[in-house]
């Protein structure tokens, strides 16, 4: 079994009478430490995709496997415990605690995990040693990014889901970004998945899952992938 | 609006519809408890105005210390603005009620001040009248029973009655008595416990005792208004005007009839005094002619003693004369006797010769006679011859011859005898004569003696008699002279009286006090006034509370409002960018907001003006008889409200869109900039900041992040809860008025007023009973009386209590200093006054003030110092000094202590008391205690209502801010459950917040409830009362509790938004 197992799952949406099904029936598996880069247009299912594998929405059928564990079978405490303790998240608008400093919403993630990493390393790694005092505010976007970065892997998680995560920010930010996550998995054997529209950058990824209309309609498995840095688009 | 937008509108109600109904009964509660508590006011005038309309309750009084008249009434009828003038009779009378005297004010029942008839029916004849209820109940009468009403003796001046025992035919309420204050007399226990209505034709009096003047109502003025105090004022100006000339009228005609009567006294008393003088002098002429008349008498006895006297001394002489001539004659006449007795010897022996002769020829004779008879014997002898016959015959002639011749010379010597014996006879005669003579003249002396005896007798006695009439007469000139005397005298002492009466009456002229005219108007009546000044406690409470409702509505919904346009930034932005204008943008929120803005707001009158009026009312209708409580709706106060409501809602809503759409579709289509985060001071302190864990510091950061949410949040909070202990603190005030009273101030259990004029030994008497009855430990000594205490224009009622000791009075009194709480002596010549007297008419230790009593004799008096009180008001002062100021002190009221009795041995005791004969009434604590409890109960109906209005408001308020801070906050709190935080953690993450801010706000809460209540309290006291202003320290409980327990639901709730909070949604999209 794979690390991670998509089995057959359908995802649907009532909005009054309309049902949208933003899954159906997809299908997938992630091995462990793998950089996985899922790509495809608006509504194909990629979001849902990782909230569903990030513990933040349930499946209407199919199941849904972690570490074993699955996934598409927890109940809310127990999803909460799997967001807390396997899943770390990176959003497209890095959502910092606009009134926390950089080291302190870090420590917000921290303080609630077992096996949490010193977020003052973290930082350090991120490359954020400097600015660990400053509030989000007072950063740059990529700065910010970074802070998502590191609250996301400071808690030492199984799986590191990205959406979008340059998607606000500028070229040479967003290649640093993606560097640094690419960095993460490699160093840290870290399982990261990382959703974008940019096709470009798949080829860093050790698998690409492509979405169309809310299944992986294709995966391909990259047996070279390549380092950001020689990527250009 | 276009359509789209219309449903949109629609829409947004639905979707937000926790939104809606919080602001909509943010306008629910602010205009209703702003509407409500404000048209309390207006309606109790409201219910007053009516009331005394429909009872043609006056609007000026005048009285007058002299009396009115009938041409008082003309010349005020004359008076511009008086509608109708109305002269009146009242007078206090004394009767009787199950064991005690009470005074009641007898009213006549007119069309002015009319009774109002609660049971049975109006009195037809002089003989009924209407009682008050209470009086029923306390005496235990009924209707159909009667009462003596006992009429002190006002002598000419004063008020009578014709019938005095009437019966009760009903029961009334009237408009000039609405409260239980009833006003003082000089009557009993010199307060007034009843009023009667009478028929007006049952008083008897040459003046009138009030005119009570109506002015013309006009539409719209209501009692109390400022327009009818003007109207009232311009009327009793003009009033004023002819108030001098009236009481010189008065004064004058006073004069001219006093001096009129003087004339007619001076006349009599000239007329009489001429009588009487003329009738001493003819009384003297009389005793002048007595005594004339008695001294001739006198001379004329003097006269005649004489003149009797001569003549009996003339009648003695003769008679001594007839005596010696008497003498005389019989010694004439014994001679003649013995001359006489010597004849007649002779005259015997010649006549003895005679009678011997005599007899010898009577023997011859018979010798011849027998021999006659024997010749004569033998001729008749049958035999004897003629012969023998004529010898004898011639022996008998010769015989005869000798016979003759014997015969012849018996003759003779008879004839010589019979001379003799003539001559006898003639000396004897003679003799006998003198002796007859002299005999008749002795007789004749003896008569005479007699009569002059007699006379002399009589002239004696006469002259005695004479003697003593006179002396009579002295006496009884005398007497005469006497009485006279007397007379004069009493005639003197008469005039002199007389006189000094007419000075005396000619001083009372000039002492004749001008007449002065008191011009009163409706707020000299306690009830009304006192009603006034409830309603304007209400108006004022209506003035703070509504506020504080008011600004916290406001804030709250202008949060709300704030943030529902923030939210939708991005829809304006594409409204504005598709080209719709401000306006119209604008209108959807303007209409969200009017929409629940109105509705709440009329739903909130609609409950508020029904509800509150009601409540405050049920609860002022058990000090006041007015019935009929009129609630109206009140436009003024409606439009007002809502408009207030709308201004501050529909405003706070315009102010923040407008503000939003100033910006560019395109700025408005961005996320607006997050409020960068921010240190907070305490982290320049690393010893504290270091210390606190990481959540802690969060949370303290955020609440300083979010200062206007701070601010709201704690305003929020603070005034409901300052809102809630206020709500407390007027219970705690007034439950704690009778025990400060009764246990902090006034120890005695009873208090016992004796009746008028006991003497000290009746009064010595009483005491040792009373002390004697079980369980009584103390009886003090003091005299009380009501008056009134004035300070510039200011005055109050008040009781003064004058201790007969000090120390005694002590055991049944404290009297503390009002700030130092020390023990206050009274001093000899100062008073001591109760604190909340001074504070209303102003006076200051040291002051001055004017002390008037149940009599109008004013006093000026400095107050030493001013003493703890909590109910009524007092003035004590020393026996000392009440002696000095009004010259004697008598004992009217006993205080009682006792120990262990129960309410049935307190009755008893009293009955005992009241069986005693110098008891006049009898109340105990324990039975006042009780009504003011029953009073002080329905004050707390307004309290709950508060306390019930104050916790709505604060759910609300914390609701809504809980939604706001929420909606706010929602990417922050998804991106912590995205990170994995428990629901109860993410609870906390805004609930240690919500917390802290709670307790900043209960805290402040408790500190601005302390000067709200204080404020209020200060403003609603009623006159008579004192409230304690601390609040117990279990209603700062008991108002953070409420609040924590309204906070608590607030969370609860609030856990539930938190665990709903979709973090998919919340970070999808760029906020």
């Amino acid at each position: 079994m794979a690390y991670i197992e998509f089995k057959n799952v359908i995802k649907e949406y009532k909005m009054g009478e309309i049902t949208i099904k933003a899954l159906d029936k997809t299908n997938f598996e992630i091995e462990k430490g793998e950089l996985v880069v899922i790509v495809g247009p608006s509504g194909a299912g990629k979001t849902t995709t990782l909230n569903i594998l990030g513990g933040m929405d349930n499946v209407t059928s199919g199941s849904v496997w972690v570490d074993g564990k699955e996934v598409s079978k927890l109940k809310n405490k127990e999803l909460i415990r799997y967001r807390r303790e396997d899943i770390g998240f990176v959003f497209q608008f890095y959502n910092l605690v606009q009134n926390l400093t950089a080291l302190e919403n870090v420590e917000l993630a921290t303080q609630i995990c077992k096996d949490s990493l010193s977020p003052e390393e973290i930082m350090k790694k991120v490359g954020l040693k400097d600015r660990m005092k400053n509030f989000p505010s007072q950063l740059s976007g990529g700065e910010q990014q970074r802070v998502a970065i590191a609250r996301a892997i400071a808690k030492n998680p199984k799986l590191l889901l990205c959406d979008e995560p340059t998607g606000a920010l500028d070229y040479k930010t967003g290649k640093q970004i993606l560097k640094l996550l690419q960095d993460t998995c490699r160093k840290e054997n870290m399982t990261v998945v990382i959703i974008t529209h940019n096709t470009a950058i798949a080829p860093m990824a050790d698998k690409v899952i492509f979405f169309k209309n809310g299944k992986a309609e294709k995966i391909e498995k990259n047996e070279n992938p390549i380092s950001i840095e020689q990527i250009e688009w | 609006m276009k359509k789209a937008l219309l449903k949109d509108s629609v829409k947004e109600i639905k979707n937000t519809y926790k939104r809606f109904i919080s602001i909509l009964l943010m306008a629910f509660l602010g205009v209703g408890f702003f509407a409500g508590i404000r048209a309390s006011s207006p309606d109790m005038l409201d219910t007053i105005d009516q009331y005394f309309a429909q009872k043609n309750v006056y609007d000026i009084e005048v009285l007058s210390t002299l009396g009115l008249t009938g041409e008082d009434i003309d010349a005020l009828k004359q008076i511009e603005g008086v509608e109708n003038v109305y002269g009146t009779y009242s007078t206090d009378v004394l009767i009787e009620t199950e064991d005690t005297e009470a005074v009641a004010k007898i009213l006549p029942i007119e069309d002015v001040n009319q009774a109002e008839l609660v049971e049975g029916r109006m009195p037809e004849t002089n003989a009924e009248c209407l009682v008050e209820e209470t009086y029923l109940t306390a005496s235990h009468k009924k209707i159909g029973d009667t009462i003596l009403l006992q009429v002190e003796d006002a002598g000419e001046e004063g008020v009578s009655l014709q019938e005095t025992q009437v019966t009760i035919v009903g029961t009334a309420r009237s408009p000039i008595y609405i409260s239980r204050e009833r006003g003082t007399t000089t009557l009993g226990s010199g307060k007034i416990a009843y009023f009667m209505y009478v028929p007006k034709d049952n008083f008897v009096s040459d003046v009138f005792t009030e005119i009570y003047i109506t002015v013309p109502k006009q539409e719209g003025v209501k009692t109390g208004s400022t327009e009818y105090e003007e109207t009232i004022e311009v009327v009793t100006e003009r009033i004023e005007a002819i108030k001098e000339e009236r009481q010189q009228a008065r004064y004058q005609s006073l004069i001219d009839t006093a001096n009129a009567e003087l004339a007619e006294a001076e006349q009599t008393f000239e007329s009489e005094k001429a009588d009487a003088e003329k009738q001493l002098a003819d009384a003297q002429a009389e005793i002048d002619s007595g005594r004339k008349e008695l001294e001739d008498g006198k001379q004329a006895l003097e006269t005649n003693r004489r003149q009797v006297n001569n003549q009996l001394s003339e009648a003695k002489k003769q008679i001594e004369d007839a005596e010696k001539q008497i003498q005389e004659s019989e010694q004439l006449l014994q001679q003649q006797e013995t001359q006489a007795q010597e004849g007649i010897v002779q005259l015997e022996t010649a006549k003895q010769e005679q009678q011997a002769n005599l007899s010898k020829l009577e023997t011859g004779i018979t010798q011849i006679e027998e021999n006659i008879a024997k010749i004569e014997e033998q001729l008749k002898q049958e035999g004897i011859t003629e012969e023998q016959k004529a010898v004898l015959q011639a022996q008998k002639e010769a015989l005869t011859e000798q016979q003759k011749e014997a015969e012849t010379q018996k003759q003779t010597l008879q004839t010589a005898i019979a001379q003799i014996e003539t001559q006898i006879q003639s000396i004897q005669t003679e003799l006998e004569t003198g002796k007859t003579q002299l005999e008749q003249a002795k007789k004749t002396l003896q008569t005479s003696r007699a009569q002059y005896e007699t006379n002399q007798a009589k002239a004696q006695r006469e002259l005695s008699e004479a003697q003593k009439e006179i002396e009579n007469a002295e006496v009884e000139l005398q007497e005469g002279e006497q009485t006279l005397a007397e007379k004069q005298a009493e005639f003197n002492t008469k005039i002199a009286e007389a006189e000094g009466e007419l000075i005396d009456a000619r001083e009372k002229i000039a002492e004749i006090e001008r007449p002065t005219w008191y011009i009163l108007d409706r707020n000299s009546n306690s009830g009304y006034s006192s009603f006034i000044k409830d309603t304007e406690n209400i108006e004022n409470l209506g003035r703070v509370f509504p506020i504080v409702f008011f600004v916290i509505a406001t804030l709250i919904s202008l949060t709300s409002m704030t943030r529902m346009v923030e939210e939708q930034r991005v829809q304006i932005g594409t409204l504005k960018a598709l080209g719709y204008n401000k306006f119209q943008i604008a209108s959807k929120y303007i209409l969200y907001a009017s929409l629940a803005c109105i509705v709440g707001g009329i739903l909130g009158m609609m409950v508020g003006f029904y509800l509150l009026p009601n409540i405050i009312w049920s609860m002022y209708s058990m000090m006041y008889t007015i019935t009929n409580f009129m609630i109206t709706f009140n436009w003024y106060y409606a439009i007002m409200g809502l408009g207030l409501a709308s201004i501050c809602i529909i405003g706070a809503t315009a102010l923040t869109t407008v503000q939003t759409l100033k910006q560019t579709p395109a700025e408005l289509m961005r996320p607006k900039a997050p409020k960068p985060g921010k240190r907070v001071l305490l982290e320049r302190i690393p010893f504290i900041w270091k210390r606190l864990n990481f959540s802690r510091k969060v949370t303290i950061r955020n609440i300083f992040r979010y200062k206007k949410r701070f601010f709201m949040t704690i305003i929020g909070i603070a005034g409901c809860t300052a809102l809630i202990l206020t709500g407390f603190g007027i219970k705690d005030a007034i439950s704690a008025l009778l025990p400060d009273q009764y246990e902090k101030v006034f120890h005695y259990d009873m208090q016992v007023s004796l009746k008028n004029a006991l003497t000290e030994e009746q009064i010595a008497e009483l005491i040792q009973t009373i002390k004697e009855k079980q369980g009584v430990t103390q009886v003090v000594e003091t005299y009380m009386a009501g008056g009134t205490l004035h300070k510039d224009s200011d005055q109050e009622d008040i009781q003064i209590i004058v201790p007969g000791s000090e120390e005694e009075l002590e055991k049944v009194i404290s009297l503390n200093d009002v700030a130092t709480e020390e023990k206050v002596t009274l001093p000899k010549d100062k008073i001591v006054i109760t604190d909340k007297v001074a504070e209303l008419i102003g006076a200051k230790v040291g002051d001055t003030v004017t002390l008037r009593n149940s009599e109008d004799e004013e006093v000026q008096v400095e107050v030493a110092q001013i003493v703890e009180n909590y109910i009524s008001h007092y003035v004590y002062m020393s026996k000392q000094m009440y002696e000095s100021l009004y010259g004697t002190y008598e004992t009217n009221v006993l205080f009682l202590q006792y120990e262990g009795l129960s309410e049935e041995q307190e009755n008893t005791l009293s009955k005992e008391l009241l069986a005693e004969n110098g008891v006049s009434s009898t109340i105990f604590i324990s039975s006042i205690q009780t009504v003011m409890e029953d009073m002080m109960y329905s004050l707390n109906y307004v309290v709950v209502v508060l306390i019930v209005s104050a916790g709505l408001l604060a759910f609300v308020v914390l609701y809504n801010l809980a939604n706001v801070n929420i909606s706010e906050r929602v990417r922050e709190l998804a991106t912590i459950k995205v990170l994995g935080f428990y629901d109860k953690e993410v609870y906390q993450y805004i609930s240690r917040e919500t917390v802290i801010l709670t307790a900043i706000g209960i805290l402040l809460g408790l500190a601005g409830g302390y000067f709200l209540s204080y404020f209020i309290m200060g403003t609603c006291e009623i006159d008579m009362l004192r409230f304690t202003k601390d609040i117990l320290p279990q209603s700062y409980v008991f108002a953070a509790l409420i609040t924590i327990a309204f906070t608590i639901i607030v969370n609860i709730v609030t856990y539930f938004a938190l665990k709903k909070i979709d973090m998919i949604e919340s970070l999808k999209s760029i906020e």
